[in-house]
């Protein structure tokens, strides 16, 4: 079965509200990753915690933009920085696509899109798209103004004026 | 990379495709000062590629663990087992006839979440994986979440004597004995 296939199977158990069969899928990888992350002792805990985490938000009606084994994988992986202690997002935000959940790189990369995402949503509409495009589709000041039919004159003062929320929003930064 | 090394991953892939449920760390035990790049592998693996069909018994502690239910009660009914044939098993196994009736109780509390599965003898959760058709490891499963999530009492020896003595040994039995020990009690 390929990647492919395994997400459509989890689909298709997840549409069907199987999910016995759908978390039995993927325990026993979990647990492997658990196992070799943090030892035989702990392991199950993690496991146990990750999976009860993911179906308290399928009761609660989430959905998510990703496969449902990322989304298995880094609630273990919060439940894993849960234990060392470390301060995790509330979930998995809208559009989140790193390719290894497993790397601090990835956790970085959410932190940084979760908080710019909330800072976006104070712009002005227009002005938000233009850092929408710019910050979270990461495409170029020329692609914007192309995709928006807008001078380039336009998106450069629009990403001035976010650059500027963002640099009063974090003084630090 | 080491020969080795890519002999126990390719190992470990056939395993786990075959549904055998693998350890890891028995791989990377083996691998010895190849550890670290063999557990590179195995992440990347089970990162990366769709996980085998589930053993119906994982499936079966998966089902109980959804429906709030002790994921050692899900096993065994899957099982069509009834409390009295495990513990029936499990006096066999330990020539404990005579303390029956203490095996079924402590049990009931190990399957309840009462008792701390995590302190159980290895004996004892090599024992029941057996009977139930699961791994030693699945034993820790618990039917509440983890510590921190709950308000579940667990019992274990090093909590006190007051506790212990309580849960697991009657009024005619101050002295942790074997049945006690099985469980973590003594």
């Amino acid at each position: 079965m390929t990647t492919d296939d395994g997400d459509a199977e989890d689909d298709r158990l997840l549409a069907g509200g199987e999910y016995g069969p759908l978390f039995g899928r993927h325990y026993d990888d979990l647990l492997a990753l658990a196992r070799m992350r943090v030892g035989a002792d702990r392991a199950v805990d993690l496991v146990q915690t990750g999976l009860l985490r993911t179906w308290r938000e399928l009761r609660a009606g989430t959905t998510w933009p990703v496969p449902f084994r990322v989304v298995v994988r880094q609630h273990l992986y919060w439940a894993i920085g849960d234990l060392k202690g470390e301060v995790r997002p509330a979930g998995l935000p809208d559009g989140w696509d790193v390719a290894d959940p497993f790397s601090e790189e990835a956790y970085r990369q959410i932190d940084d899109r979760l908080g710019v995402e909330r800072l976006l949503e104070g712009l002005p509409g227009g002005d938000r798209r233009v850092m929408v495009l710019r910050f979270i589709d990461g495409r170029s000041p020329a692609q914007i103004a192309e995709h928006l039919g807008m001078t380039r004159n336009a998106v450069d003062q629009a990403l001035w004026r976010g650059r500027r929320a963002i640099r009063e929003a974090w003084p630090d930064g | 990379m080491d020969d080795g090394v890519l002999t126990l991953f390719e190992d470990y892939a056939a395993a786990r495709a075959r549904g055998e449920r693998p350890d890891p760390l028995d791989y990377l035990e083996r691998a010895g000062d190849g550890a670290a790049r063999l557990q590179v592998l195995i992440e990347r693996l089970l990162m990366t590629t769709s996980p085998p069909e589930p053993a119906p018994e994982v499936v079966a502690l998966m089902q109980a663990l959804v429906a709030d239910e002790p994921p050692l009660l899900g096993a065994r009914l899957h099982r069509r087992l009834g409390v009295d044939g495990l513990v029936d098993a499990l006096v066999e196994r330990f020539a404990l006839g005579p303390r029956r009736a203490k095996v079924k109780r402590l049990y009931q509390q190990l399957e309840g979440g009462i008792i701390d599965p995590r302190g159980i003898d290895p004996r004892l959760a090599e024992a029941l994986a057996h009977i139930l058709g699961i791994r030693p490891r699945d034993i820790a499963l618990r039917p509440r979440p983890p510590a921190g999530q709950a308000n579940v009492l667990f019992a274990r020896a090093s909590e006190g004597p007051i506790l212990r003595t309580a849960l697991a040994a009657p009024a005619d039995t101050p002295e942790p004995d074997e049945v006690d020990r099985l469980f973590g009690l003594g």
